[in-house]
């Protein structure tokens, strides 16, 4: 009689053999003693082993890790907290709310109404003495803007002020000046160091080298 | 449930994951609770030792919720969890050069009372009482039989009958080849019905 390897035996206990392979073992153990008890030792191996437990922490486990993680909170969901946060909640709350948007309406009413009321304003003369006003001021800055863009005299008049700034001062201030400016460089570059990388480095490295 | 809580145990890893990154603190905890069983029971069963045991699980468990943000939800969470708390123990078992051919308790116990102590135990079991009563001895055994294996064939071993995973996700996580894997499996079988042979007799 030809037996199966103890190979195929174990395969067959897990399940990984096809149809037609485990149709041929199951009726070769029906005639076979030794190959079923070898089976049978298959399967209280694989049923000793499934039954084994899952072992639990001591209790307060969740708390010592959550202690040691930080929640990152996007910029958005952020922003909607505080948002929430300003929402009020009683009706005192929202009475003040209330108050303060009717504020400029209540103020630039009252306003027009006693415009309105002056001899000779009439809502046309109002309307387009206003309407000249804004127009004036839009026109003058785009002038403005468009000069300083046609220049570039941003950028020279803020190397001019800091060519008079040098000129006019004696040394002694400017040292006291740039020792300020390379300590508040420092200062800046810290926090967005802090802030961008400096955040579980040590873990993003074994993290990423784990992936 | 407070309200405008999530119901989390119908949501996947990955949606849990989702709702973590979006900094919601009940998330992280989720995730904990689905895990903290499996990956302290894979630690302590190859560390052999309770107290680092729950150190190293909770380092496992920093590493991975500190680190959310460059999870790829195209891998099983399942995988990425199970692979860091396996590298965390195998390191430490390398660095501390752990017995690990240790029948009873901690490596390093010096004396029979540390031995008591560190032996490692069954905290819960997800058995009724009273088969767990009768199946202690076997468990015990079974228990000493495990620990004699190499940790490598004890994590295969442990991913495959106790965490259900398949052949190609235990290869993901211990990051070997498909046959290395089903080599170690079928190794470890084999050298666990000889330590436990004495019990057929």
């Amino acid at each position: 009689m030809l037996h199966p390897t103890p190979d195929r035996l174990e395969s067959y206990v897990e399940g990984a053999l096809d149809d037609s392979e485990r149709v041929v073992i199951e009726s070769h153990l029906v005639t076979c003693a030794r190959c079923q008890a070898e089976v049978d030792e298959w399967k209280a191996l694989f049923t000793a082993l499934s039954s084994l437990p899952r072992f639990a922490p001591s209790p307060g486990f969740a708390d010592r890790v959550m202690a040691g993680v930080t929640v990152r909170r996007p910029l958005s969901v952020r922003v909607l907290e505080l948002l929430r946060r300003l929402i009020p909640t009683g009706t005192a709350g929202w009475l003040l709310v209330t108050a303060l948007l009717a504020l400029p309406v209540v103020v630039t009413g009252g306003l027009l109404a006693w415009l309105l009321s002056r001899p000779g304003v009439t809502p046309l003369t109002l309307w387009l003495f206003v309407r000249d006003r804004v127009s004036d001021g839009i026109m003058s800055l785009a002038g403005r803007a468009s000069a300083s863009l046609l220049e570039n005299s941003t950028a020279q008049l803020v190397w001019e002020f800091f060519q008079r700034v040098i000129a006019g001062a004696d040394s002694a201030r400017l040292g006291v000046a740039a020792a300020m400016f390379a300590v508040l460089t420092v200062i800046a570059l810290w926090i967005l160091y802090d802030n961008l990388f400096r955040t579980s480095t040590r873990e993003k490295h074994h993290v990423l080298h784990c992936i | 449930m407070p309200r405008g809580e999530l119901d989390y145990s119908k949501l996947t890893d990955q949606e849990v994951v989702a709702q973590a990154r979006a900094g919601r603190e009940t998330a992280y905890r989720e995730l904990i609770g689905r895990y903290e069983r499996p990956v302290f029971s894979i630690i302590y069963r190859l560390v052999r030792d309770r107290e680092l045991a729950e150190d190293l699980a909770q380092d496992t468990f920093i590493k991975v919720l500190n680190a959310l943000d460059r999870y790829d939800p195209k891998q099983k969470f399942s995988s990425w969890i199970f692979k860091i708390a396996h590298n965390t123990a195998i390191d430490r078992l390398r660095k501390r050069e752990v017995d690990t051919l240790s029948l009873d308790g901690s490596p390093n116990a010096r004396t029979a009372d540390d031995v008591e102590a560190t032996r490692i135990v069954v905290a819960s079991t997800e058995e009724s009482p009273e088969e767990y009563a009768a199946s202690r001895e076997i468990g015990t055994e079974i228990e000493r039989a495990l620990a004699r294996l190499r940790p490598e064939y004890r994590t295969a071993i442990m991913l495959w009958h106790i965490e259900d995973r398949p052949y190609e996700e235990i290869a993901e996580i211990m990051e070997i080849p498909l046959g290395t894997v089903k080599t170690f499996i079928h190794r470890a079988r084999n050298e666990l019905r000889k330590h436990l042979a004495h019990l057929r007799a």
